[in-house]
Formats: C-alpha cells, structure tokens, sequence
C-alpha cells in the first residue's frame, strides 16, 4: 500500500520528467505528437481543476449560511448568482452571442460581470487613497 | 618641297595608324573585362540534402560563391517532385533572391552542425508559401543565376525529406545541463559530509517571531501563494515553505487561512498542510477549509482577502509568490490592521511595495533559498550551493564575454570574436 501511495507517484514522476527532457531533444513528428497529446490532456485536467475551485468555494459558503455567520447573506447571494450563471451558460451553450443577437449569458457577462469587475477595482483604489 | 610634304603625309598616316591600333587595343580590353565581369556560369558545386536535426519536411541546398555574386545578379532556387527531370527550365522557381545573400556563415547553424563553410550559398526549403515537401517523397532541386534576361542553372540534384530523432543543434543545451547537474550532485554529497554555510535571511529568521506573536494574540495567519499557478517557480517555493509555516502553526495550535485564486495550487496546498500537521503530530488539528478558493479573478480576489484582513485581524501576513497590482493593495491593508508582513517575491516590479508596507521582504532568489534555509536538509542546501556556482559560472562567462568584447573593439582585432562566436553557439 505505502508502495501504491509514495513509490508509484514517484516512480510516474521520475519517468514523465525524464520523457519531456529528452522529448526537448527529439524534432521527430512522433515526439511533437506525444507532446500535444499531453498537452491536451494538461488543459481537460486544468478543467477539472476547476471543479475543486467551485466545490471549496461552495464548502465554504454553505458553512457560513449553515451557521448563519456575521454575513451569511452575501454567501446566499454567491450562490444564487453562481447557479443562476451557470444555467444561463448551459442554456446559452457558453456562447455569448448567436448569429450577432446577443444571448443571455452575454448579456450577464457584457452588463454584470464587467461593470462589477471595473467597479470592484475603483472601490478598491477608493479604499486604499481614503 | 615634293619629299617634304611626301614624309609629312607618312608621319600623319604612321600615326593614324598607332591611335586605331590603341583605340582598338583598349576597345577589346574594356570589352574583354565586362565579359569576364557579368559571364554566367552555372553554380558549381551543388549539394541538397535533407535539412539535419529538424522534423522533417525541409530540404537545404548549398553551392559555391561565384565571381558574379553581385546585388545585380540573382539565384533562382527550382523544384520538380520525382528524379527525373525533363526540362530544368519548366521547374517550379521557390526562391529568388540576390546573389550576394544567404551565405552559410548567415545561418543559425551552430559551428558544430555546420555542413561547410561559411563562405558556401545556402538556402533552406520548408513546407510553407507554396512549397509543399511530404517526408520520404524524393524531390529533384537546381539552382540558376540570372543576369539581364539570361539563366544559366546547375544539373539538377536529388534529395528525399526525412524526420529526425535527435536535434544535434541542442546538444550544447543537453551538455550544460548535464554539467550543472553533475555540480548540483557533487554539492549535495559535499553538504552531507560538512555544512554549508547559508548567510543570514532575516526575512525568514522572523517568521517564527511572527508565528509566535500570532500564537500569543490568539489571532490566525494569513498565508497567500501568488498570483500564478504551480507551473510558476515562485508559487512552487511559496507551496514549500507554506509546509514549513504549516508545521510551526500546527505545533503553536495557531490558525492558518490560506486563500487561493488557482484551484490546482489549492489542491497541492492542501495536502502540503495536511502533511506539516501529521509531521507536527497534531493531525486532529488540520481544517480542510484552511486552504479555500475565493476567485481568479485578480481584483475581486484582492477585495476578498482585504476584507479577511478586516474583519479577522490576522497577526502575522505572508504574501510569498508573484504578484502584479494587487501587491499594494493587500500590503497596504494589512499595515492598516497592523499585522506582521513578510513578503517574498521574484516580481521586481512589484519589490518597491513590498519593501515600503512590509516588516521584511524576500528579494527574488532569497524566496527560492528559503526552502533549503529553513530546513538545512543536505539535499536542499546542497542544491542550492550547486545553483549558485552554476550562476557564478555564467557570471564569469559574461565578464569575460564583456572584456572580450571590449578588447575587440579597442584594437580592432578579430580574435575575440572567435570566442564571442562560440559563447555565442554554447549558450
């Protein structure tokens, strides 16, 4: 088991390193090709990642509305932005525009999230000159 | 009267006679010269073969200088698919440009690939702008140089595309590493037999004063990790001496809140602190949601941490990693709140905020040497002793590349270039 769980990592680790120096070495097609693969592979896992990113971001909010924390409504206002984003995106198939008419979650992102980015910003610069 | 005027008239003809001979003599002569100045001959010595150390898909041709090598002439390069050719003159031209250019020593072939001489014609064929070379398909290739309406071109050559395995071009990059390695290696051994002397960092000597003063006020840490994700050296160093601050905060049962904006560099954090709190021998004290995401975006994440820092009063701040314009926007809070700050960041841009709003700030490799300070492991010091004197000898190889340089146009010598050349191809 302690073999499964320190060992085999390492032993993964030792020869994909050793594979991508040499890789820097070897112009054949074949090579560019492995490293293409891999590097499509690298983005599907980064997609995943962001799985984690959501699920600590949800954790930490439903604890803070489970026991009602000092400004446990913000949290409640992140999830219901969150989802309602995420079904916009779906509906609108993460495009956000159809044949030039502007979809709904183009419309989130065009009209919510960069007037509130830019104002975020002033609001800090306003905080740290105040 | 009569014999006079008879030997005048000779005279005169005598010397008609010499002024046509010279007149024609230098007619001949000037004639003479512009034909051997602007006679084409075909190009000599032609050679194509497929391009070395490359993936395939690129031919290149090399051939003599000639003696009409001029900006008037020019060198058509000629390509047909197949061996035979059965008129030259129908081949497809790929390349046209003017003879005295595309020389060998114009290259970016390093001296030890080189196929010839410097002085030799080259010109390289790749897959692109209407050439196409499919790898294992032979291709015949001429070369012609024009001069005023006339070509003349070499016999037509033959050669065949192929992938390579090993790209000869990059061995001296193989050689260095292998070098560096090899230094790395003998200063680690060397550290396990003697220690190495480490200057003092007193960035990282107050860590543990910050911890402690954390401890005592019953206030948590604020620990953050950069900007970038764990590709980036920098968050890697903060990830390992985030273990470090882990280990302290677990044995002081102080708490630890560690932020992100990358979910990859979350994941990896989290198992750094759930291993420092099982080394410390306080693994009931581990929280999961001490490592949380709040976004990746770069002002709301600022927002979010700065409104951490007001509302929990942290003790003690560590900003380790890169960072862009939020630098100063955090520091600047968390001097506010009156809270320890150490930073560490190889962002020189953003060092001039760090060093104004903190108590200490880690300069650029100090935040890598902090690892292999705050443990003393043999293999850390020993690596980092084994960086240093690979960077002392790139150091020495610039000095002297300077003075070098400098010599050469001090006294107009050509020597130093020799070297220059080759620091130039080694590097």
């Amino acid at each position: 088991m302690i073999f499964l769980r320190r060992q085999v990592p390492l032993l993964i680790t030792l020869i994909t390193g050793l594979v991508f120096a040499g890789q820097y070495y070897v112009p054949h097609p074949a090579s560019e090709q492995m490293l293409t693969s891999v590097t499509k592979w690298l983005q599907i896992i980064g997609g995943f990642a962001l799985v984690l990113g959501v699920s600590s971001l949800f954790h930490v909010h439903a604890v803070k509305i489970r026991r009602k924390e000092a400004g446990w409504g913000y949290s409640f206002v992140l999830y219901v932005g969150m989802l309602a984003t995420i079904a916009v995106g779906l509906w609108a198939n993460g495009k956000e525009a159809v044949d030039g008419a502007m979809t709904a979650f183009g419309w989130v992102y065009n009209f919510m999230m960069v007037p509130l980015q830019s104002t975020m910003f002033a609001i800090l610069a306003f905080f740290i000159a105040s | 009267m009569k014999g006079e005027t008879l030997d005048v008239k000779r005279e005169q003809a005598r010397s008609v006679c010499g002024g046509v001979v010279l007149l024609s003599a230098a007619f001949f002569l000037s004639i003479s010269q512009a034909f051997a100045q602007t006679t084409l001959s075909p190009p000599q010595d032609l050679r194509v073969f497929d391009t070395p150390s490359d993936g395939g898909g690129s031919l290149t041709v090399l051939w003599s200088p000639a003696p009409y090598d001029s900006a008037a002439t020019r060198y058509q390069v000629l390509l047909s698919e197949g061996t035979a050719v059965a008129d030259p003159a129908a081949m497809k031209v790929v390349a046209d440009f003017p003879a005295n250019q595309r020389y060998v020593h114009e290259s970016k072939w390093p001296w030890w690939t080189r196929p010839t001489t410097g002085d030799q014609h080259q010109f390289t064929l790749r897959n692109g702008k209407g050439v196409e070379l499919k790898n294992g398909n032979a291709y015949s290739i001429t070369v012609a140089a024009v001069l005023n309406g006339d070509r003349v071109m070499a016999p037509p050559v033959q050669a065949t595309p192929e992938p390579n395995w090993i790209n000869w071009n990059q061995m001296n990059n193989l050689l260095l590493a292998l070098l560096f390695g090899g230094i790395v290696f003998y200063a680690i051994s060397t550290a396990r037999k003697r220690e190495i002397f480490l200057r003092r960092i007193p960035g990282l000597d107050a860590v543990d004063e910050a911890i402690g003063r954390a401890t005592e006020l019953g206030k948590p840490i604020l620990y953050m990790t950069g900007a970038h994700d764990m590709s980036d050296p920098s968050t890697i160093a903060a990830a390992v001496i985030l273990g470090r601050v882990a280990k302290r905060t677990a044995a002081y049962e102080t708490d630890l809140l560690v932020p992100h904006r990358e979910p990859i560099t979350m994941a990896v954090c989290q198992e750094i602190t759930k291993q420092a709190y099982l080394e410390a021998g306080k693994p009931d004290l581990y929280k999961e949601d001490s490592n949380f995401f709040i976004t990746s975006d770069q002002f709301s994440y600022t927002a979010a941490v700065d409104g951490i820092m007001l509302r929990k009063k942290p003790a003690a701040n560590f900003y380790m990693g890169h960072y862009f314009a939020e630098a100063l926007l955090l520091t600047e809070t968390g001097a506010s709140t009156g809270a320890i700050q150490i930073a560490g960041t190889d962002a020189d841009h953003q060092l001039p905020f760090f060093v104004t709003t903190c108590d200490y700030t880690l300069i650029g490799e100090e935040l890598y040497a902090a690892s292999a300070y705050l443990s003393r492991e043999p293999v850390q010091v020993g690596t980092l002793r084994g960086q240093d004197i690979g960077k002392a000898l790139i150091l020495g190889v610039i000095g002297v590349g300077t003075v070098l340089a400098t010599l050469g146009v001090m006294f107009d010598a050509q020597w130093p270039k020799l070297f220059l050349d080759f620091f130039r191809d080694v590097k």
